[in-house]
């Protein structure tokens, strides 16, 4: 049976059809929305993931890349000590010691009066072997040396003292940012209050974004026409720093907003705060950007943080806003209006009382001069560092660790040996006018421990270029007649001082049938002379006899044992220092000498710590006695005696101190060197062209002239020649080289080995009056 | 004038202080380091030290007693920049490098400190005694014996 159909039913299932086919298409729009929405979320918490992990790998990580800091030698200080009050006060000057009038009241301060007394508090500091607090101190000055060292208050007499040692240089990233870094603990707690009743009050309040802040600075930059407050909160600030870059679009501000809020989860206030401080760009020197207070403080006042006044922080504070626009070294009068500013935030806030505000707004601004914590100084010495540095360090972990690097450079002597060149060398330059420009390397180093003190790599100590202190390979010339000489009394049975030479013309056939002659520079010759005469006067040809005998091989291992690692060529000519050596390797030689045979490597570095203080490393002091020290001593005698009656003699008047040393001149004039050394400094002078042309000057004119201003001008001891054992003296007669006594004629009193000296008798002729009066004034 | 002779009096009697805490350090080295029956009395009576000399070596001895090798090499290197010459501190050096396994560098600094040592026989005996113990180090039994022999005859020197 069939089923009529219904015209309602028929009716019903198409209006029914509609509604279904409408729910389905809301349904699919729905599913669509939805789909997006999910979608949405799955990408935004994706993204929040990703921002999240940025910012924790971060935190987690090293934030920032530090720059490596060098420093000098601390300057020790100690009873006895050899250092003039000038030297003192120019030491705290470069240190950026503030001098006052009161008795000093803060780490940094010192007062002087009558010249010798001073008054200072020292700074706290991180050495090496641990962290020394600063201390108040009293020093007194008289002839040239401290005699006496107290506690300021107590009186109490301090056996040692060290100053904070002078920072020279850093080593920075590639990014140019410098920065100290500083543990929120150490900030003074006035700077906290300045940042937060300026930059973000509600700090403490917010979770990384506060509305109340945007809305209000909604208001006030509607209301100004133009944007005049910021709503982001030190949070937000913080993140744009590290994260993000200045554009200006809704994107950055959510992104901002977004981050803030996820640092603020993670970490807590202090860390945030602390990582604002040592973050925040503060302003520019040179290519490199000022990061953080710590930094600035030094940067604009020369000193810590800790020791700046109120108003020092409210500058500081203002530049916040904007480092450049308110520089207070380019615009004072901006920076003054807007440290003013802050000042009056902080009064408005209560961190100030009203009193306070009145006073400190007008104070002037107290900038540093110059930036203390500016650019590299000492360029050819920091050049040494480095280069020694790379041995064991990579240059990104220089660039980016904070290391801490404590060198042996004494500040106080390289002043002085850069006031010798830029005040002798153009003297030269007049005297000499064929000279034309001269350039100049110079090393001082303490012979005892091998420490370099100074060095200098070109006639513009300040210059970054060019390092001929370590680079430069010049001919050597007479320097080098010590070894020979050396080479020759390490045979005691053979040679000793009174040994007669032959001065008289040679003619020496090469391997390759060329002849060479010899000349001596005066151009004549002596007949017989005695051995110690002969390098007294650096006659060339009894030197190359001497050397012929005792054999170039000998003199090629006489001259690695004083220190020359260089291959040194064994041809007749290297008796007349026909090589090339650089300054540091002349300087190294003659520091065993200087050291009576103990070879010492030379040294740039003391240690390296962390940027925290932790030890890392230390460059000890290591030594090998390579040559017996009575055969040295022979050799220092008779370099005593260039410096009295040789080709330096001009020392005996124009520098009051005892002195071994040896000039040195290579062919035509090219180069001028004087290698000499107290009983405490060693410094080695080079002069001469970068084209290696002829300068005119002999080493006495040349470098001699600008060692003697720089020991005149540095704190030295006279050469002591102790007699070691086994070296006796005896009187010779040097016309013949045989023995004699004290009253005969000419006779002079030579060192020698025990048993090595002459034993044959020279005849005794009676002394002219002449001598008898020299020998009465003598 | 009295007061400068009391002042004067106070001073030595302050040196001789000093020189007799030297010769405890010393000795307690040497029976720290050395075999006792070759130690001998160790006289520093011509030792006239700086207070800061003074300190530092107190120091160097401290971290030398903690066989805290590479504090003491720093210490004893800032004493050797106040006074390059001070035998006592090279002396210590080579026991510091004893104490780390470098014989070489130990004989080095002995043979420095005996440079400077030369009107103090009992230190200079002390130095041939580490010079010997260095040389037994590196296994050199001959030289090890000769730097004894010097030893003990520069103490029966002394005797």
């Amino acid at each position: 049976m069939a089923k009529k159909k219904s015209p309602h039913k028929t009716a019903k299932p198409s209006r029914g059809n509609q509604q279904q086919q409408e729910q389905q298409r809301r349904w699919y729009q729905n599913r669509y929305l939805i789909s997006f929405i999910l979608l949405s979320l799955v990408v935004g918490v994706i993204y929040v993931i990703y921002l999240d992990i940025k910012i924790t790998s971060r935190f987690q990580g090293s934030l920032w890349s530090l720059p490596s800091h060098v420093y000098a030698r601390p300057l020790e200080l100690f009873e006895g000590k050899q250092l003039s009050a000038r030297a003192f006060e120019d030491e705290l000057i470069v240190l950026g010691y503030k001098k006052v009038d009161g008795i000093p009241a803060r780490a940094g301060q010192y007062r002087q009066w009558q010249g010798r007394h001073f008054e200072l508090i020292t700074r706290e500091f991180h050495f090496w072997d641990g962290l020394q607090q600063g201390q108040s101190l009293r020093i007194d000055f008289a002839n040239g040396q401290i005699y006496g060292l107290y506690e300021l208050y107590s009186h109490k007499a301090l056996s040692l003292v060290r100053l904070e040692p002078v920072r020279i240089a850093g080593i920075y990233p590639t990014q140019q940012e410098d920065r100290q870094l500083i543990k929120l603990k150490d900030v003074p707690n006035y700077l906290v209050l300045a940042l937060l009743a300026v930059e973000d009050r509600r700090f403490y309040q917010h979770w990384g974004v506060d509305p109340r802040s945007i809305a209000r600075a909604l208001v006030a930059n509607l209301s100004a026409g133009g944007t005049v407050q910021g709503g982001s909160t030190l949070t937000q600030q913080l993140v744009k720093n590290l994260f993000l870059s200045s554009e200006r679009s809704l994107w950055r501000k959510l992104n901002e907003a977004i981050m803030a809020m996820l640092l603020e989860i993670h970490y807590d206030k202090a860390l945030i705060l602390e990582t604002y401080i040592n973050e925040v760009y503060l302003g520019q020197d040179g290519a490199k950007g000022i990061h953080g207070f710590s930094l600035a403080s030094y940067f604009y006042f020369g000193k810590h943080l800790n020791q700046l006044s109120h108003d020092q922080i409210a500058l500081l504070v203002g530049l916040v806003k904007g480092a450049s626009w308110y520089d207070p070294r380019r615009h004072p009068e901006r920076a003054l209006n807007r440290r003013n500013q802050v000042l009056l935030q902080m009064s408005e806030q209560g961190v100030l009382t009203d009193n306070q505000y009145v006073q400190l707004k007008d104070r002037p601004l107290n900038i540093a001069e110059k930036a203390t914590h500016s650019g590299n100084r000492y360029p050819a010495f920091v050049d040494l560092v480095k280069k020694q540095l790379h041995k064991d360090y990579d240059e990104e972990d220089l660039r980016s660790e904070g290391l801490r690097i404590f060198t042996t450079l004494d500040p106080l002597i390289q002043n002085a040996a850069e006031n010798s060149v830029t005040t002798v060398l153009p003297q030269l330059e007049q005297s000499h006018p064929q000279a034309k420009i001269l350039q100049t390397s110079m090393v001082v180093l303490s012979p005892e421990n091998g420490e370099i003190q100074a060095l200098i790599g070109d006639r513009d100590p300040d210059f970054p270029g060019y390092n001929r202190a370590t680079d430069a390979i010049r001919q050597v010339g007479s320097l080098i007649k010590p070894g020979i000489y050396l080479a020759a009394l390490q045979h005691p049975d053979r040679y000793h001082l009174a040994t007669m030479l032959d001065d008289s013309p040679l003619r020496l056939q090469g391997g390759d049938g060329r002849i060479w002659e010899p000349e001596n520079y005066d151009k004549e010759f002596k007949g017989n002379i005695p051995l110690y005469r002969a390098l007294v006067e650096s006659r060339n040809v009894p030197t190359v006899r001497l050397g012929m005998d005792v054999g170039l091989a000998d003199i090629v291992q006489t001259l690695k044992k004083l220190g020359i690692e260089r291959r040194v060529p064994p041809y007749p000519s290297m008796t007349l220092g026909a090589f090339d050596l650089s300054l540091i390797e002349v300087a190294a030689m003659y520091q065993t000498l200087a050291a009576r045979g103990f070879n010492i490597p030379l040294r740039a570095i003391r240690e390296v710590t962390t940027s925290e203080g932790e030890p890392l490393q230390r460059y000890p002091l290591k030594l090998e006695q390579t040559l017996d020290s009575q055969a040295v001593h022979l050799i220092n005698y008779a370099l005593h005696q260039v410096t009295q009656e040789g080709t330096a003699r001009s020392l005996k008047h124009q520098l009051n101190l005892q002195v071994a040393g040896k000039t040195g001149t290579s062919d035509d004039f090219r180069d001028s060197w004087f290698a000499g050394f107290s009983d405490d400094r060693l410094a080695v002078v080079w002069v001469g062209r970068d084209d290696n042309q002829s300068t005119g000057l002999t080493g006495a004119s040349g470098a001699l002239r600008l060692w003697t201003h720089l020991m005149a001008n540095i704190p030295a001891r006279d050469l002591q020649l102790d007699m070691p054992e086994a070296v006796v003296k005896q009187w010779i007669d040097p016309e013949t080289g045989g023995s004699t006594d004290k009253g005969c004629s000419g006779a002079v009193e030579l060192p020698f080995l025990t048993g090595s000296g002459p034993t044959q008798r020279a005849e005794c002729k009676s002394r002219t009056l002449m001598e008898r009066l020299k020998g009465f004034f003598d | 004038m009295q007061i400068t002779n009391i002042n004067g009096k106070v001073k030595r009697l302050f040196r001789l202080k000093q020189s007799l805490s030297l010769v405890c350090c010393c000795l307690a080295l040497a029976s720290c380091a050395l075999p006792k029956q070759a130690v001998g009395p160790y006289t520093t009576e011509t030792v006239t030290l700086s207070p800061a000399m003074q300190k530092l070596l107190e120091q160097s001895d401290q971290s030398i007693n903690a066989q805290n090798w590479t504090q003491a090499v720093a210490i004893l290197e800032r004493a050797l920049r106040i006074n390059p010459k001070q035998a006592e501190a090279w002396s210590r050096m080579a026991v510091v490098y004893l104490g780390k396994n470098q014989p070489e560098q130990s004989i080095n600094m002995a043979k420095r400190s005996n440079s400077y040592a030369s009107r103090n026989p009992t230190l200079e005996s002390y130095n041939w005694l580490l010079m010997s113990r260095a040389y037994d180090q590196l296994n050199q039994p001959q030289l090890a014996e000769q730097a004894l022999l010097r030893s003990q005859q520069l103490q029966q020197d002394i005797h």
